[in-house]
């Protein structure tokens, strides 16, 4: 077969949905077509791209007392009165306001203009009463952000009845323009039985106890195919763009999760991205694979996972000892390979990793 | 094929053992509790179950508020037709199609709105298309943005392939349980898709694709 009869197929190959012999075939195609090979690698760095992307949302309480209620013949709408519900509200009003016209492009222009610059104006008149140095921030990645002046200026965080993904946010100072104009601070893991904080406030400046605060996130570079968990949680990879000045008194005051159960959301986090870089892994010329870093990687989480289980033990955390039961086996297997694993080798873990399904009982997480 | 993710999706950090006995119980095992009539064990499903639930339902409507009252209505139209649930250890799968049965009939409903068609058109997500980020200094926040914007520029049907593979990684052949697609016809969505969104998003990673 030539290239032209590969292409369609790598992203089969890519997601493991060919069947062997054409598996096979593909593999050897691939370590010696450079072409074919950059599109697997294409592939491999999207998926790494979609593998960050965080949608911010959380399973609040309510939703289970909607679906109980309405099981239960109540039928009661959530108790959900969120900012977002009203501009559905609103945007159903104008909608069927609108409906009654033709929709004719210039009279929407008109109305969006229009709509765009009485929110434009409220938002600077908002700010212009607004006392000096309020900082916004904001609880959530996708939710509006609602700067609510405080008299104590102290952080409000609102009561979850639960915990869940507890974003506690400090003042924040932003470096510069650019098209991020918020900054947060992400605290914990998420938790069912919970409802983001909304509203946060500004905090007054106190040098003594701020400390400087990076964001966790790794460069997007094309090249790093083979994900790195450091990358994505290590602290040693700041962001340049933003410095928050994160305050632990405020965080004590807020809820949000002990130390361990962040650590074991982090130990989760980078072994599902080191198993998507082994899945993703491909043979070169000589049919062997350069796992060296995985390997790296691989032991030091598997000397974390054995302390994690202990602790999980001790705390009568099933769930978290049962979790880390089925990670270690793989890290196991990956931190025993040689530096240039044969391609039988990856493709065995790679064979009991499709089989249990790990990465995907990882992300669900 | 049981998906070992059944038997994990319900651990909760922030409650040490309140609902870790979700993990002891198979699919299997909490459907027929369910049709014993046992609510404590719909409590379970829905805790194992309503994250990925409510995040497919807003990677299709791309709404929030909206997202979760669908998940709501996924989860009822679930427990009323229990019965309709005839492989018990496909209970994720069926769930999943339910909440696209679910969210394909708001979207429909919602297309018949003459107003959405400039809510859903091009025009609403050219916000940043024209500024390309260096990759190096994309935060996430805006990477999630973007990401958002480029699934809701997908016709529905490469939305649903793309969300269920890409982000929810499920195999073709549940895909194709879900949404009633044959396996070519979500091939074929799911590659023009992911070509749709290597375009829209490529300016954000370094314009080399």
């Amino acid at each position: 077969m030539r290239c032209e009869d590969y292409l369609p197929l790598i992203e089969e190959y890519f997601d493991g949905e060919a069947d062997e012999r054409i598996a096979e075939q593909i593999g050897a195609h691939l370590a010696t077509c450079a072409d074919c090979a950059a599109v697997l690698d294409a592939l491999s760095f999207e998926q790494e791209i979609y593998a960050r992307y965080d949608r911010g949302l959380e399973v609040s309480p309510s939703l289970w007392s909607g679906v109980s209620a309405e099981i239960n013949g109540g039928a009661q709408p959530r108790p959900d009165t969120t900012r977002q519900s009203f501009l559905s509200r609103l945007r159903n009003i104008v909608a069927a306001s609108l409906a009654a016209f033709t929709l004719r492009p210039a009279l929407v222009s008109s109305l969006a203009l229009l709509v765009v610059s009485v929110a434009v104006g409220s938002v600077w008149l908002a700010h212009r009463h607004a006392p000096a140095g309020v900082a916004v921030a904001t609880a959530n990645k996708q939710q509006n952000v609602v700067a609510t002046p405080s008299p104590t200026n102290q952080v409000q965080p609102v009561e979850t009845g639960g915990g869940g993904e507890s974003k506690i946010i400090s003042d924040v100072a932003v470096a510069g323009p650019g098209p991020i104009a918020e900054a947060e601070v992400k605290r914990g893991v998420p938790r069912a039985s919970s409802k983001p904080v909304e509203v946060e406030t500004l905090v007054p400046d106190d040098p003594q106890k701020a400390i400087d605060y990076k964001p966790q996130l790794g460069a997007l570079t094309k090249g790093t195919v083979n994900i790195s968990a450091d990358d994505h949680a290590g602290p040693d990879n700041p962001v340049e763009i933003a410095d928050v000045n994160y305050r632990p008194d405020d965080a004590e005051s807020a809820p949000m999760l002990d130390p361990a159960q962040k650590e074991f959301a982090r130990h989760v986090e980078q072994t599902q991205m080191l198993l998507r870089s082994i899945k993703n892994a491909r043979a070169s010329d000589e049919g062997t694979v350069n796992v060296s870093y995985e390997r790296k990687l691989s032991r030091r989480l598997l000397a974390e996972n054995a302390t994690l289980r202990l602790d999980a033990e001790t705390r009568g955390d099933k769930g978290s000892k049962q979790m880390l039961d089925q990670i270690e086996p793989f890290l196991l297997d990956i931190a025993n390979m040689s530096d240039n694993a044969s391609r039988e080798e990856v493709h065995s873990v790679k064979e009991r990793m499709k089989r249990n399904e790990i990465i995907a009982a990882l992300q669900v997480y | 094929m049981k998906r070992l993710a059944a038997n994990t999706m319900s651990l909760k950090l922030g409650e040490p053992g309140a609902h870790a006995g979700a993990l002891m119980n198979s699919a299997e095992e909490l459907v027929a509790r369910v049709r014993a009539g046992e609510e404590e064990a719909f409590r379970l499903i829905f805790d194992r179950y309503s994250r990925p639930v409510l995040g497919f339902i807003f990677d299709m409507v791309s709404e929030r508020s909206l997202a979760e009252d669908l998940t709501q209505e996924t989860f009822v139209r679930a427990y009323r037709g229990f019965d309709s649930l005839r492989e018990e250890a496909r209970l994720s799968t069926w769930l999943f199609a339910i909440a696209k049965n679910v969210a394909r009939e708001h979207l429909r409903s919602r297309r018949r709105d003459a107003f959405n068609v400039a809510i859903d058109g091009d025009e609403s997500f050219e916000l940043h298309d024209k500024k390309p980020s260096p990759a190096g200094q994309l935060l996430d926040k805006e990477l999630n943005g973007v990401i958002q914007r480029a699934l809701a520029r997908l016709d529905e049907d490469k939305r649903l392939v793309f969300t269920l593979k890409v982000l929810q990684q499920r195999s073709y052949e549940e895909i194709a349980e879900i949404t009633g697609f044959s396996v070519g016809k979500l091939k074929t969505d799911l590659h023009r898709a992911r070509a749709e969104m290597r375009r829209r998003i490529g300016p954000y990673l370094g314009g080399e694709q």
